[in-house]
């Protein structure tokens, strides 16, 4: 017999829609707990590529002072935190949420009265705080400790990064969730995780920053959104806009992230309807 | 003539590490860690001939699936000996391996992208069956078990009960001497089962099939298998004829009793009635459950003393059958003593 | 023997009608992998529209270096990608079927999975490593192709034994995700640029513990004639293969006896 008490059931007074995202959100952060030597695992394994672009931007540097516009202290930071915002959202947010729908678990998703898109941002919200506390880990050690990187240039630049690296975070979230969704059509979300990894590490400045790339390039990655996920953050941080310039920025990446929204909800509920039609 | 399948003293025991709950616990064992022994069988002694049908049952954790992995190979003893037509399964796994076939009932050996038939014809070449014999044995196999139609599609596309007889078909290929079936008709429905019974009846008449079923459905040990094998707690408690079992533990009875409205205090008078004997007394919904020895009561003391003591308005005596008692053993409702062979709850 | 290599390829056969029940699927696994290796590739050019040379080496010689682990890794993935899937054979008890059958356990594991999509990182690793020796000033000489050759193949068994070995902690540790693995495969992407512009620490890791430099670097600059190199180097595979599929082979056994003797 269970004391009645202390096991008194959840939804006991909970019924205001925002907190049932948070309580998802508090699920998902129990599980990430769970899988922390993997997300460790996980984090390091991003973290390859810093060692191997350090390495060859030093190389690079050794005997000039500036590429592009960054000087090597510069190019050193942009790496290492490059890396660091890329891990913030890790690889378990768009796993999981294909694993849901190719096993056919999403049909539990489609009959609670939630918005996926939420939903998703929610659980992507519960997966970020042990991935990215663990990327912070990595990032400060990794970067002040070894690499020696550079703090924001100034407090307005430090507070416009942050800015925008929320609304990166949101903005990353939203594609990866948009990806996820094409699992409702095909069935190897594998391949698609590695085709959005891959273009956006291109294209959003991580593997390489805007600046350097071809102009064809720089262009097409200029107009696109995922340039606000790791360029226009790290842009802030080195302090390489300011005034209207940020602006513009910042609003070019709050533009995109309701234009992403909009799409986002619109593709969601339309892979529900495809899949109620072909009957699960 | 030496039996085909004989193990000796086998005993198989696993360290399983012991954690603490929580953060506080990972921790301790990261630095300390402690480990308990798990017995899971114990001094097993089994002596199978050639061509005979063998029932191996058992609660689970009981031991049995262990000693199926010993037996087959996939488990190697802590102690004791264990030999498949004179070959160790663990040591020479390889050799062993052409030797016998294992059907588990859960997962399939087929490879489930590809039609049937190539399912067939790649473990003719795994098992290196010349052709002649091949096409033999897949005559006789698709004769018998009618998979004319199930051969040009991919295994995934097959229903349970399909899946089976192929699988059962492709355990044959090779034409094994001895064949394990760990729970091959779990989920299926009668006319299936039947046909796999009836199935593997005849493969043991003709072809001289050594048989080792373990199965939860009694209507596969009773049709298949004259001799039946029952393991409790990692020893074995039962190696005799299936018909035997009534006869040795036949002896508990029980009386269903449905009690007029209002009835008080039903089970303590029953008890205090029957105190003499100290029956196991169970309340139910309509009535009680008594439970007795019938060697030291019969049923109709039994009987007679409860409508004197309650306000009965009906009574029926269950059956007890060698089903019920393997059905109460797997239940986890029996504790067999192997020592005095005897059950108590 | 020959029996066996029979068996493997009419294994790796089934797979690979498996996956193009398919269709779509391998596509996109195909376009997904090529695009993860065509960053190394774009970064590169990037990296060369504002520098000459890395460590001495130009862009076209570097691109050898790449070619050749992607490559290897392709042919890898082809054949022998099965061994990711030991985790969860072993997990949900898959593992036994391979216990009862009378062929190498490992040969099984090897084609436990259908990755037919390598081929799509095979011909980009070659495609890239021919344009970069037809844009390097190479010295040819009648052991040039040979060496290339063994060292994309010897480069096949290195990954190929190196990802076995990693995977083989699930027989220890069966809660174990592929994390581990997965960052150890990663490293290979170390020796897709010269080892001399790496730190002491790493240039000993990439050649002696994980040995994807003997695959990529040494015989390059053998046959790139990039400074000296002694001619031995052209056998650096052949013991980056032999050591690594030893080591594989030995701790399969290990892990083999392990798991008859705790079960699952």
């Amino acid at each position: 017999m269970t004391a009645i008490g202390s096991n008194t059931p959840a939804w006991r007074g909970r019924t205001t829609p925002g907190s049932k995202y948070l309580s998802l959100a508090r699920t998902t952060l129990q599980q990430a707990i769970a899988y922390r030597i993997t997300t460790f695992f996980n984090v390091g394994l991003t973290f390859i590529w810093v060692i191997i672009l350090y390495y060859l931007w030093r190389a690079a540097y050794s005997g000039r002072a500036s590429i592009a516009g960054l000087s090597w202290d510069q190019m050193r930071t942009y790496v290492v935190i490059a890396y660091g915002i890329n891990a913030l959202v890790g690889w378990r947010t768009g796993t999981a949420m294909m694993a849901a729908i190719r096993t056919g678990d999403v049909v539990f998703e489609m009959v609670r009265p939630l918005n996926y898109c939420t939903t998703q941002l929610a659980r992507a919200l519960g997966f970020t705080v042990v991935e990215g506390g663990i990327s912070m880990i990595f990032t400060l050690v990794i970067g002040l400790v070894f690499l020696h990187i550079q703090a924001p240039a100034t407090v307005a630049s430090a507070l416009l990064f942050v800015l925008a690296l929320i609304i990166g975070f949101l903005t990353k979230v939203l594609v990866v969730f948009l990806v996820s969704l094409l699992t409702f059509w095909t069935l190897n979300g594998m391949g698609l995780m590695w085709s959005q990894q891959a273009i956006m590490q291109i294209l959003s400045g991580t593997i390489v920053p805007l600046a350097l790339m071809p102009g064809w390039l720089q262009f097409i990655a200029k107009v696109l959104p995922l340039r606000g996920i790791v360029s226009t953050p790290l842009e802030f941080y080195l302090g390489k806009s300011g005034g209207w310039d940020a602006v513009g920025l910042i609003g070019l990446q709050a533009i995109w992230l309701v234009a992403l929204w909009i799409v986002a909800n619109l593709a969601w509920k339309r892979a529900f309807r495809v899949v109620e039609i072909q009957g699960g | 003539m030496s039996p085909i399948v004989s193990a000796e003293g086998l005993v198989k025991q696993f360290r399983r590490p012991k954690k603490g709950p929580g953060l506080a616990g990972a921790v301790r064992h990261l630095l300390r860690p402690r480990h308990e022994t798990v017995t899971a069988v114990e001094g097993v002694d089994l002596s199978i001939d050639e061509g005979e049908s063998v029932a191996y049952v058992g609660p689970n954790g009981a031991g049995k699936s262990t000693t199926i992995k010993l037996l087959t190979g996939i488990l190697v003893p802590s102690a004791g000996r264990v030999q498949v037509c004179g070959v160790r399964p663990h040591v020479d796994r390889q050799a062993n391996a052409r030797n016998i076939s294992v059907v588990f009932g859960q997962r399939t050996q087929l490879w489930w992208d590809i039609p049937v038939l190539e399912s067939f014809r790649l473990l003719g070449d795994i098992y290196s069956v010349p052709d002649a014999a091949y096409r033999r044995t897949m005559d006789e196999l698709v004769d018998v078990l009618d998979l004319g139609p199930l051969l040009g599609v991919p295994a995934r596309q097959l229903s349970l009960g399909q899946r089976m007889r192929c699988d059962l078909g492709a355990a044959l290929v090779h034409s094994p001497r001895v064949l394990f079936l760990d729970e091959p008709t779990i989920g299926l429905d009668v006319a299936v089962k039947a046909r796999l019974r009836e199935f593997v009846g005849s493969m043991r008449a003709q072809r001289g099939l050594t048989v080792l079923l373990t199965s939860h459905d009694l209507g596969d040990i009773e049709e298949l298998c004259p001799r039946m094998i029952m393991i409790d707690k990692g020893h074995i408690v039962y190696d005799g004829a299936f018909a035997e079992v009534t006869r040795r533990f036949g002896w508990e009875q029980k009386v269903v009793v449905t009690l007029a409205d209002g009835a008080t205090d039903a089970a303590a008078r029953a008890g205090a009635a029957l105190a003499r004997v100290q029956p196991v007394i169970d309340e139910t919904a309509t009535g009680l459950v008594v439970t007795f020895d019938s060697r030291s009561i019969s049923s109709g003391e039994v009987i007679k003393e409860l409508a004197v003591a309650l306000p009965v308005v009906d009574l029926a005596l269950e059956e007890t059958s060698a089903e019920s008692i393997v059905r109460r053993l797997y239940e986890g409702n029996l504790t067999f003593h192997p020592a005095d062979q005897e059950i108590t709850r | 023997m020959v029996r066996l290599l029979r068996i493997f390829f009419r294994l790796q056969l089934v797979q690979l009608r498996s996956a193009l029940e398919y269709r779509a699927d391998f596509w996109i696994a195909a376009v997904g992998a090529i695009l993860q290796q065509l960053v190394s590739i774009v970064f590169l050019l990037t990296f060369f529209g504002h520098v000459t040379s890395l460590g001495g080496w130009s862009l076209w010689q570097i691109l050898v270096l790449q070619g050749l682990v992607m490559a290897a890794d392709g042919i890898r993935e082809m054949f022998a990608d099965g061994v990711w899937k030991l985790r969860a054979d072993v997990n949900d008890g898959s593992f036994d079927r391979v216990l009862v059958r009378p062929i190498p356990p490992a040969l099984q594991q090897f084609t436990a999975l259908a990755s037919i999509h390598g081929i799509g990182n095979t011909s980009l690793g070659l495609v890239v490593l021919v344009l970069g020796l037809a844009r390097s000033d190479v010295g040819w000489t009648w052991w040039s192709v040979p060496v290339l050759v063994l060292t994309i193949l010897c480069g096949t068994v290195l990954t190929a034994s190196i990802s076995f070995l990693t995977n083989m902690i699930a027989f220890w540790e069966p809660s174990a995700q592929s994390a581990f693995p997965t960052l150890v495969a990663l490293m290979r992407d170390f020796a897709k640029f010269p080892l001399d512009v790496y730190g002491a620490g790493i240039r000993i890791v990439i050649t002696v513990i994980l040995p994807y430099g003997l695959i990529s670097y040494y015989p390059s600059r053998l046959v790139l004639g990039v400074g000296d190199s002694p001619g031995w180097w052209a056998t650096t595979p052949l013991i980056a293969a032999g050591a690594s599929a030893l080591a594989a082979s030995i701790v399969w056994r290990r892990g083999l006896n392990h798991y008859q003797g705790v079960g699952n």
